[in-house]
Order: C-alpha cells, then sequence, then structure tokens
C-alpha cells in the first residue's frame, strides 16, 4: 500500500536515459512496421490488422478513413498502447513500446498520448471536471493546479458552463467534448482522435477540427484522427486510407485539396 | 513541452491517498446495494467471532466472581459457627489487605446475626457500608468478643501486632492462614483460619481469560465463519471488477498505473472490512451480554464488567475483519490488472 514508486524501477529507467534520447530524435512520431492483429473468435480467426506500415512524422496531421470494420480502432489501439500486436512492432518516437514495462506504457499512455476515444468512454460516476483532471493527477499534479487547468480547457471547448455535470446528464456532443478536453489535459505530442466528430453538429465539429489543426500546427502535436468527415480531411496533411486491415491508399494534401466532395 | 518528448518518466505519478479514497467513496455509494449486502457478511463473522470470544471472557469472568461470591458466604458461615451467635457479639475487623471478597465477607457476617463490626481498614468505603470505622488497631479490638483478620491474597505470615494482646482467649479468625498457630497457642489465643491459601489457589487457577479456551470445533467454526465473510468480500468484489470493466479500462487507456487500480481495490475492500468489524464487533458483544445476562442476570453482568479483556479482543476482531478483508482483495484487484484495456473499449454503453 505504499503509495511511492519503487525507487529501485526509476533508478533502472534513469539508467537507460542516454539511450532512449538518442533514438528521440529521429523525425518519426509514430511507427508502424507489418502490424497484424487476428482475434480469436471460436473456431474464426478475425483478421483486423492485416500488416499495415504506417509512419508519421512528428508534427503531421494524418486522417485514416475507411468504412465501418476495417480496423481504425484496432490500430488506434496498437499505436495508443493499449492492445499489442499479434505480429509487427509499434515505435513511439522510435521505441518499440513492446519492450516498455506496465509502469512505462501506463505513462507512455498518460503524458504522451491523448486518446479521444470513438463512444467518449468518461467515468459515469465523475463530473466533467473530474474526469479532465484525472489524467492529471495521474501524471503527478496537484490537486488545485489539475482544477485550474481543467476548468481552462473546458472552457475552451466550450463547456465551461457544465463543470459540475455527469455524463450521463450530457448530449452526446458535450461528452465528445469533455473526452477532446480529456484527451488534451497533459498536453500529449500525440493525439490519436478515432472519430472525434462523429457525434457533433456540424459548427461544433468544425471547432474541434479547428482545435486539433491549431495544436498541430502552432504545437507541433502529431495528430491522427480517424474520420468519415470531408472537411477534416482539408486540414489534413495526409489521407490515409484502411480497407479490410490493410493500408489501400495514401493521398496527400495537395491531391485533396483538388478532389474535396469526391474523396472516399 | 520538451521534457515530454522523453519517453521516460521524469516524475512519480502517485495519485494522492485523499483522491484514491473519494473515487473509493464515489464508488461504493454508486453501488451502495451490493455494499450493504457484502459489509452485512463481514457483520456476521466478525460479530460471529466476537460473540464466541466475548462470551468465554464472561463465562470465565462470572465463574470467578461466583466462586468468590461462595467462598465469601462459607467464611461468614464458619465465623458464626466458630463463635455459636454472633447476636450482641462485637468483632473486631483488620482489614490488613483487602481483596473483592471482603466487602462480601463483611456483608454476610452483618446479615447472619445483630452483630457489630469495629473495622480498622486503610480503605474507609467498608465501614461506611458494613461497620464502625476504627482509628488503629487498638481501636477496633476495644471492647471485642474476636478479631477476624483480613489478609486476602498475602502470604508472608505476619506477626501479630502486640494489640492482641488485649484479646486473651478470643478467637483469631484469619481469613488467609498467614499466621503461625503455634505462636497463637502460646499467647493463649484460639486461632482458626476460614478460608486457606491452598483454596486461594484454587480460585486463582480458574479458566483463563482467553481465546480458544473453549473447545477446538469451535474454534473451527469461527475460522469458517471469517473464510466465508472472506470469500464474500472476494466474490463482491470480482463482480465490481467485472461490472467496472469499463471504468477500469477506461482508467488504464487513459494512463493509470496498476497500483492505483490495486489501492483502489484493497482500500474500498479495507472500509469494508472496517465497517463491517466495527457493526460485527458492537452486535457480537451485544449478544455475548444478552446470553450471560440470560444466565446470571442483568444486574451482575452491569455491575462488574470486565472491560479490559473485552476491549482487547474487540481490537483483536477489528484487526482481524480488516485483515480478512484485505486479503480477499488480492485475487480480485490481480484480475483487474491483468485485464487488456483495449478490450474495456470495445463493449458498447
Ligand atoms: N476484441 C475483438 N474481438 C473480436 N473481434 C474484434 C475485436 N476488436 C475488433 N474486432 C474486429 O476487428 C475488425 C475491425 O474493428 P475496428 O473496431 O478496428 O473497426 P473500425 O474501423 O474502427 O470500425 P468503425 O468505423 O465502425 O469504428 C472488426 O471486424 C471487428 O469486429
Ligand atoms: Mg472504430
Amino acid at each position: 500500500m505504499s503509495m511511492s514508486i519503487d525507487k529501485s524501477k526509476l533508478e533502472a529507467i534513469r539508467a537507460k536515459l542516454p539511450e532512449l534520447r538518442d533514438r528521440r530524435h529521429s523525425e518519426n512520431s509514430v511507427q508502424t512496421v507489418d502490424v497484424t492483429r487476428q482475434f480469436q473468435l471460436g473456431e474464426n480467426v478475425i483478421h483486423a490488422l492485416r500488416g499495415v506500415d504506417l509512419t508519421v512524422k512528428r508534427g503531421e496531421y494524418t486522417s485514416l478513413m475507411g468504412p465501418s470494420g476495417t480496423g481504425k480502432t484496432t490500430l488506434f489501439n496498437m499505436i495508443g498502447g493499449l492492445d499489442k500486436p499479434t505480429a509487427g512492432k509499434v515505435f513511439i518516437d522510435g521505441v518499440d513500446i513492446a519492450q516498455l514495462d506496465p509502469f512505462e506504457l501506463a505513462w507512455l499512455r498518460c503524458r504522451k498520448i491523448g486518446y479521444i476515444f470513438q463512444n467518449f468512454r468518461l467515468i459515469p460516476v465523475m463530473t466533467a471536471l473530474e474526469n479532465v483532471t484525472l489524467p492529471m493527477i495521474f501524471a503527478g499534479a496537484k490537486a488545485d493546479e489539475a482544477r485550474d487547468r481543467g476548468v481552462d480547457i473546458l472552457t475552451k471547448v466550450g463547456l465551461g458552463d457544465r463543470l459540475k455535470h455527469k455524463p450521463g446528464r450530457m448530449s452526446g456532443g458535450q461528452q465528445q467534448r469533455v473526452a477532446v478536453a480529456r484527451a488534451l489535459a497533459n498536453s500529449p505530442v500525440i493525439v490519436l482522435a478515432d472519430e472525434p466528430t462523429g457525434n457533433l453538429d456540424t459548427k461544433t465539429g468544425e471547432e474541434i477540427i479547428e482545435q486539433l489543426s491549431v495544436l498541430c500546427r502552432e504545437r507541433g502535436v502529431t495528430v491522427i484522427a480517424a474520420t468519415h468527415d470531408h472537411k477534416m480531411l482539408s486540414v489534413s496533411d495526409r489521407v490515409i486510407s484502411l480497407l479490410d486491415g490493410r493500408i489501400e491508399k495514401i493521398r496527400m494534401r495537395e491531391d485533396i485539396d483538388i478532389k474535396v466532395g469526391s474523396i472516399r | 513541452m520538451s521534457d515530454q518528448n522523453n519517453l521516460v518518466p521524469g516524475q512519480t505519478q502517485s495519485v494522492p491517498f485523499s483522491t484514491v479514497i473519494s473515487m473509493v467513496i464515489g464508488n461504493v455509494r454508486s453501488r451502495i446495494g451490493r455494499s450493504v449486502v457484502t459489509l452485512f457478511g463481514v457483520v456476521l463473522g466478525a460479530s460471529f467471532l466476537m460473540a464466541a470470544g466475548t462470551g468465554d471472557i464472561l463465562r470465565a469472568h462470572f465463574a470467578q466472581e461466583e466462586a468468590d461470591r461462595l467462598s465469601a458466604a462459607t467464611a461468614a458461615v464458619n465465623v458464626l459457627s466458630e463463635l455459636g451467635t454472633l447476636d450482641g457479639r462485637t468483632l473486631a475487623v483488620w482489614v490488613a489487605k483487602p481483596s473483592r471478597r471482603t466487602p462480601w465477607i463483611l456483608e454476610n457476617i452483618n446479615k447472619l446475626g445483630d452483630v457489630k463490626l469495629q473495622i480498622y481498614s486503610p480503605s474507609s468505603v467498608l465501614s461506611k457500608t458494613v461497620g464502625n470505622s476504627a482509628g488503629d488497631l487498638a481501636g477496633a479490638l476495644a471492647g471485642a468478643d474476636a478479631l477476624i483478620v483480613c489478609n486476602d491474597g498475602v502470604d508472608d505470615a505476619a506477626p501479630l501486632p502486640a494489640a492482641v494482646d488485649g484479646l486473651p482467649g478470643q478467637v483469631v479468625m484469619d481469613l488467609s492462614g498467614v499466621f503461625d498457630p503455634e505462636a497463637l497457642a502460646a499467647q493463649g489465643l484460639r486461632y482458626r483460619h476460614l478460608f486457606g491459601a491452598g483454596a486461594l489457589g484454587e480460585l486463582e487457577g480458574m479458566p483463563s481469560v482467553k481465546l480458544a479456551a473453549g473447545s477446538g470445533r469451535r474454534t473451527w467454526l469461527i475460522v469458517i465463519s471469517l473464510l466465508v465473510s472472506g470469500i464474500g468480500i472476494a466474490n463482491a468484489l470480482l463482480m465490481s471488477v467485472t461490472e467496472r470493466f469499463r471504468e477500469i479500462g477506461t482508467l488504464k487507456c487513459i494512463g493509470a498505473q496498476n497500483k492505483l487500480v490495486v489501492q483502489m481495490f484493497t482500500i474500498e475492500s479495507a472500509l469494508q472490512g472496517l465497517f463491517g468489524s466495527v457493526l460485527g464487533v458492537v452486535c457480537g458483544w451485544l449478544i455475548a451480554l444478552t446470553a450471560s445476562a440470560f444466565n446470571i442476570g442483568w444486574g451482575v453482568v452491569w455491575s462488574n464488567l470486565p472491560w479490559p479483556p473485552v476491549i482487547q479482543f474487540a481490537v483483536i476482531c477489528l484487526f482481524v475483519g480488516i485483515v480478512v478483508a484485505m486479503i480477499a482483495a488480492i485475487y480480485p484487484a490481480a484480475v483487474a490488472t491483468r485485464m487488456v484495456p483495449a478490450l474495456a473499449l470495445r463493449s458498447e454503453i
């Protein structure tokens, strides 16, 4: 029940520091190498990902498209360290996350990656503010510090007057915005957004897209967003189409600008 | 933001204890029904343990008390038979060393006849209730027919004080047999001792007030009842893990350490153990008290409760309750930490 972290573990991590720092200078923020994920469902094997090679540069805005069930969420879970690939490797800032122990993995999810889940995944028994401050507290922030920052972020997503509301008493769009605020809580360097505008009206959707792209352009945050929303594509550097667990095509921004509205 | 490009924890990530507590309380409150049922299981186990243990303590205590009262009555009857009658007699009482029995002996003597007691005692309480107080032994002996020495529990033979010389031919009744009979006979005194050191020794050898003084079979019953409460808690927590699959998964997805998940379960369980055993201890104590009052009457029980061993045992019960609850949390907590976070995200709202 000790409240402090194992000293020897911290020492071991510190010892690895120089090596990790070297790798950090790689330009690649996210890299997947031949990532495969299969699910065993009784007799059947479901191939959710069939070998995905993807490289995302630091500060790049990438959109992920594809029909339902092609493996977008599965891929996000691999990148976010929430699930392990059946085969292949995932590198975050050049570090193979399969090498991380549970403590480091939790740290990665907490400090480095902001994940906007497809179905919000807010904690139902907590208020909007508590939901947003939770990752900050996990990161070691003081309670009042976390509260101030939480109020700030929630106000930015337009929920300054809903701080004390629990998710059950909020609309889908409002919950979505709390989820966005929570993902940004620890100023992550990578934001994974799984259909972040899926439940929003056009105007709020555009605001979220605007916020993500500002984060990307001004703060150099790497954004990967799964979307069906064409407005989202116009702010993207690249659009990656996923089909049936494979990358079907990758298009650059220039191509998209011409074809906006016709892309599928 | 440069330090965040580091894939290395630069800062310890401990969630403050108060935050964990408030998360746990939030959870208990949102599932209050089940918490109450779990609590009830702990209450049952703890009250069983408490009732059995304090039942032993009370039984031993009141057995001792009963034996003491009986021997006090015997001593008084012996005084009567020694003097033939107590009516109109004056008795000097020297309470050299009072014991619990002393007032009972004197009360009994008072009841056996119209007797006058002249008490010389370091404790003034005695003379207020059963007789007149004398300033010294000589004062107590003035006009006395006999001397009763209440020297309960003192083993070393004390010399009789010179004042006794003024009591030739009278009876010295010694309640613990510390005087030398031959020396007294030489002084021309009749001597009896009304119960000896042997009898006292016997009394001290009464059943000791310890747990498991009872039969081995009951010890087993207690162990089993504790096991059942432990399993009840473990089961409730396992249900909680399943029910909160999504919530715990989400916590892990946004960066909660396994340690936090373990803490949440251990604290929830320990709280249930604490409150359950507090209630159980109270219930168990009331049960034991009622049972013993049923045997010997409320008056006797109330007037003389053995608080120190009972409180000591209650503390043991609380400790056992909390420890059992925390042990019960180990397996559910392990299940929760082994959970793959991504799976928790899939289940629909
Ligand atoms: N835990 C699992 N067990 C079994 N099958 C799974 C599991 N997770 C994902 N799948 C399957 O993998 C495939 C890809 O799922 P995924 O959730 O990644 O799709 P998606 O692209 O995010 O779809 P959508 O646009 O509807 O969110 C689907 O066929 C799904 O049924
Ligand atoms: Mg999905």
